[in-house]
């Protein structure tokens, strides 16, 4: 108890949440007088690392960075705008599509939602729209990135839950696309009543010209799937050759990619993976103190005593999650929650992959609920919104959300269509 | 303080040495094996271990850079919205619990390597002694402790200076 | 505290902790929860036993660790995990020593294994107590019976990164691939790799059949896990309280293994029902010449690996 108090008000103020979990997990050895933990405290440190399902991690950032340098984000603009710019409301479509494309090449959302609305809040505004509503859009859209893959936060549910990276992959495709889908529906609507703007229908050569210069980009997403079905890697190489792909994109095909820049794009891809790879070392410390307390086992007993049926269970850990992502979220959330919550989910018999998307869906909600969200706080700072103004215009997109969760709940099957197709 | 800042800002130098050379040992030695398995027919045994490596020293090097820079993931609601009096004795106050962790991390971790124990621990593939690759930890936490100690010293004179 | 008290003097109450890297379900941690129910119940409770299962607690590094400093009592690691830092437990992993599970497990109370449950001794703060087996490992491909040394030719086969493991797949012109276990099973679906290093066991529970066609019962290695204790224990212990628990700890490992006896025959039972292709192999003559290569490598190596071989060829 005492344990949580210090947790808790440690991570109020501001100390690193690395250092909260340590801290507490330190204590906690104090408090429970078995001294000799202190003493492989650090090799529990090292060990958490020792996974070779977290090398994607570095590997999947690196890539994004190598393609973000190599000029990528524009000339997917460009090619989603050849393709629906000319619909009413066009330039919404290009964010939603732009981030569809940007989704099955980055890990993150957060780094997605930075590099969109750095670029497609201006060009929005500049035809008329609303910032705010351009700045709901593009943070909205940016959601999908953590659910096709590839995803950080897939990669780290597979490593606390032990499933397999590539099958969680594939199963994020669906319900992101689904998520896409809710959001074109959205736009169309709002284009509809609001009567957004429209621009010039693209000519044939201009669809080519776009679609070769984008081809580099997208044969990511193709060789990332396309090689965890043909078993010419695992979801973890596959990460390398996205890489490597990006690499020549940029040196050689765009050439916008120089190599002095390297090591600095190398070393930013490190401190960013460090940032998310501490977390995990210092979680398994404190995960000491839920094992020895027995905590996942009393969570999973008092869940069991309130309900005895899946969906009903399922349906409180998303409104828990909701609420959760509310005034904690992303990975961090995700590293001290899922031990707990994954014994339970195993009780009710819940396909571990099915309960691994629901949860990061939720994780992705979370960024963008007030009052703390981290996807909420990127999108307002790069696109200078007020971020009461971001929230209204963000609320048909997050119910938009919410509900293809709750289908994705009811209905495994749309998850587990494409791993069991892989079968 | 001036020498401090100097071997702060030196360490620094070093970490953003080793950090781009790990990412870039895990990018290569990772495409090699899938080549050597796929391609060439002939898995290599050093390649997912030589990463895994390659990992452990970007988390404790990269987690002491994060704090060089203030950068590390933090709940920062409560911070933001006190006064900017409060806020700088705060500011104080967390430097202060970083530094104490990092450097009771440091003297745990060091206790740990220089254990007799260790010595025999060979690793599965290469049969390389762990003691190697475990240094990440004492040393990632050696270096955390200088820079956070930079970091307070210099957040109680500007408290100092701006209460003047 | 009520409670029996076994001679000592003084009765004082203690709690165990131990560790196993296997799920509840698993024999062997069935095993070390039939020594916390037999030691709770002689004890009238005075002993606890705390059960970590699924490696809870930590990796292998990590469980080592926590025998070294006595926060965890006894841990159950595979012994496969333990052949780098001590080469000589490379003995277990000799390819065809044994004919079967039964066969390997006939080596337990020899003096030669208990020469092996010895070698901790001299760095490390724990010793080995005893030997707790599963099904012996055979090979299941994707495709394709393996019966003779040409069809390993170019094969990638997944299998624990032991010594003695990968010499026999080099030796044979295969390659040991190393991987996660969560991989595993996609990796063998899709071709990753051509085969795994599989027991009848494992495919039961991991459901291999559904995407392998090919199970060769080669018998090519024991397969077990060492039971560890640590020395700090003792300390807590008085000398009857001792001698109670490694009683208990053996008569548990004795039930364990004679289960595992039991459990083998009924997944294979399982096993046969499936699609499955099983291959018998009556004759291991053409692996013979690799056998001899790699007993010989080993026996100049370590006379202890020398001795556990002649042993078991008795
Ligand atoms: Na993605
Ligand atoms: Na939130």
């Amino acid at each position: 108890m005492i344990i949580l108090l210090i947790f808790f008000a440690l991570l109020l103020i501001g100390i690193p949440i690395f250092m909260v979990l340590g801290i507490s997990g330190i204590s906690y050895i104090f408090a429970s007088g078995n001294l000799p933990l202190l003493e492989t405290a650090p090799q529990r440190l090292f060990s958490a690392n020792i996974n070779f399902s977290l090398l994607a991690i570095p590997l999947f950032i690196l890539a994004g960075e190598l393609m973000n340098h190599g000029g990528i984000t524009k000339r997917l603009i460009k090619f989603a705008q050849v393709l629906v710019g000319h619909f009413r409301g066009g330039l919404a479509y290009v964010n939603v599509v732009t981030n569809t494309f940007l989704a099955s090449i980055l890990g993150s959302s957060l780094a997605q939602t930075a590099m969109m609305s750095r670029i497609m809040v201006p060009a929005m505004e500049k035809e008329g729209y609303k910032r705010e509503f351009s700045t709901a859009t593009t943070a909205a859209a940016a959601m999908m990135g953590p659910i096709i893959p590839p995803s950080m936060t897939f990669i780290i549910y597979s490593v606390i839950a032990e499933t397999s990276i590539g099958t969680m992959f594939l199963a994020g495709i669906v319900p992101g696309i689904l998520m896409g889908i809710s959001f074109v529906g959205l736009i169309a609507y709002f284009g509809y009543t609001m009567s957004f703007p429209k621009t010039e229908r693209s000519t044939f050569s201009e669809i080519i010209t776009a679609f070769v210069q984008v081809f580099p980009a997208l044969s990511v997403p193709i060789v990332i799937v396309g090689g965890i079905i043909l078993g010419i890697f695992t979801a973890t190489e596959s990460a390398a050759f996205a890489c490597l792909i990006a690499l020549l994109a940029g040196l050689v095909f765009y050439r916008e990619l120089k190599k002095k820049e390297l090591p600095k794009v190398f070393l930013e891809a490190g401190v960013t993976t460090a940032i998310v790879t501490i977390l995990i070392s210092m979680a398994k410390l404190f995960g000491l103190t839920l094992t020895f307390e027995r905590i996942p086992q009393m969570i999973t007993e008092w869940m069991v005593s309130v309900t005895d049926n899946p969906l009903f269970f399922l349906l409180l850990i998303n409104v828990f999650l909701l609420l959760v992502g509310m005034v904690m979220d992303g990975i961090a959330a995700l590293i001290i929650l899922a031990p707990i919550l994954i014994p339970a989910a195993v009780t009710y018999d819940i396909n571990l992959i099915h309960f691994g998307v629901l949860f990061c869906i939720n994780i992705v909600i979370g960024s963008l609920t007030p009052p703390v969200g981290s996807g909420l706080f990127v999108a307002a700072s790069t696109a200078e919104v007020k971020i009461e103004k971001l929230v209204r215009s963000l609320a048909p997109f997050l119910v938009a959300v919410v509900i293809v969760l709750l289908i994705v709940t009811y209905f495994p099957e749309l998850i587990m269509f494409i791993p069991n197709l892989a079968k | 303080m001036a020498v401090l800042k100097k071997i702060s800002d030196g360490i620094y130098k070093l970490e953003a040495v080793v950090i781009s050379l790990a990412i870039l040992i895990i990018f290569v030695s990772l495409t090699l094996s899938v080549i050597f398995r796929y391609f060439l027919d002939n898995p290599l045994e050093w390649s997912s271990e030589l990463s895994l490596y390659g990992l452990a020293w970007t988390t404790f090097i990269g987690a002491s850079i994060t704090i060089k820079r203030q950068q590390s993931a933090a709940v920062t609601m409560v911070y933001e919205k006190v006064p900017e009096k409060v806020q700088k004795g705060l500011k104080v106050f967390i430097q202060l619990v970083v530094v104490c962790f990092a450097a009771y991390m440091f003297y745990i971790s060091f206790g740990w390597i220089t254990q007799p124990t260790i010595s025999s621990q060979k690793s599965l593939g290469m049969e390389i002694p762990l003691f190697y690759p475990y240094l990440c930890v004492p040393i990632g936490f050696l270096f955390m402790t200088i820079h956070s100690l930079y970091l307070l010293l210099d957040s109680i004179r500007t408290s100092k200076r701006d209460n003047l | 505290q009520g409670g029996a008290d076994n001679g000592g003097s003084e009765a004082k109450s203690v709690k165990l902790k131990i560790s196993t890297n296997v799920p509840p379900g698993h024999i062997w941690t069935q095993t070390v929860n039939k020594f916390k129910e037999d030691v709770e119940k002689q004890t009238d409770g005075r002993i606890t036993v705390e059960v970590f299962p699924s490696s809870q607690l930590g990796g292998t590094n990590d469980v080592v660790q926590m025998l070294n400093s006595g926060s965890v009592d006894y841990a159950v690691i595979p012994t496969a995990f333990l052949t780098s830092s001590y080469p000589d437990l490379n003995a277990w992993f000799m390819p065809f020593l044994f004919e079967d599970m039964e066969d390997a497990m006939k080596m337990r109370g020899t003096d030669e294994s208990k020469e092996l449950l010895k070698v901790f001794a001299k760095d490390q703060n724990f010793k080995g107590v005893d030997w707790l087996f599963t099904g012996n490992h055979s090979i299941l491909m994707k495709n394709g019976k393996m019966d003779s040394p040409e069809d390993f030719k170019g094969k990638k086969i997944r299998a624990p990164g032991t010594q003695a493991i990968t010499d026999l797949y080099n030796a044979l012109g295969a390659s040991a691939v190393s991987m996660p276990l969560t991989e595993v099973y996609s990796a063998l679906k899709t071709g990753v790799v051509d085969g795994i290093n599989a027991s009848v066991n494992s495919i039961a529970s991991q459901k291999y059949h559904e995407i392998a066609n090919d199970f060769t019962l080669l018998n090519q290695t024991a397969f077990n896990a060492v039971v560890l204790q640590s020395n700090s224990t003792n300390k807590k212990l008085s000398d009857s309280d001792l001698e109670l628990i490694n009683n208990a700890m053996k008569s548990a490992v004795d039930w364990g293994n004679d289960e595992a006896i039991t459990e083998l025959e009924e997944n294979m039972k399982k096993v046969k029902k499936t699609d499955l292709n099983i291959h018998k192999v009556e004759d291991i003559k053409p692996f013979l010449s690799v056998k001899d290569e790699i007993y010989q490598k080993y026996s100049e190596q370590s006379d202890i690996i020398k001795a556990f071989i002649e042993k078991a060829q008795d």
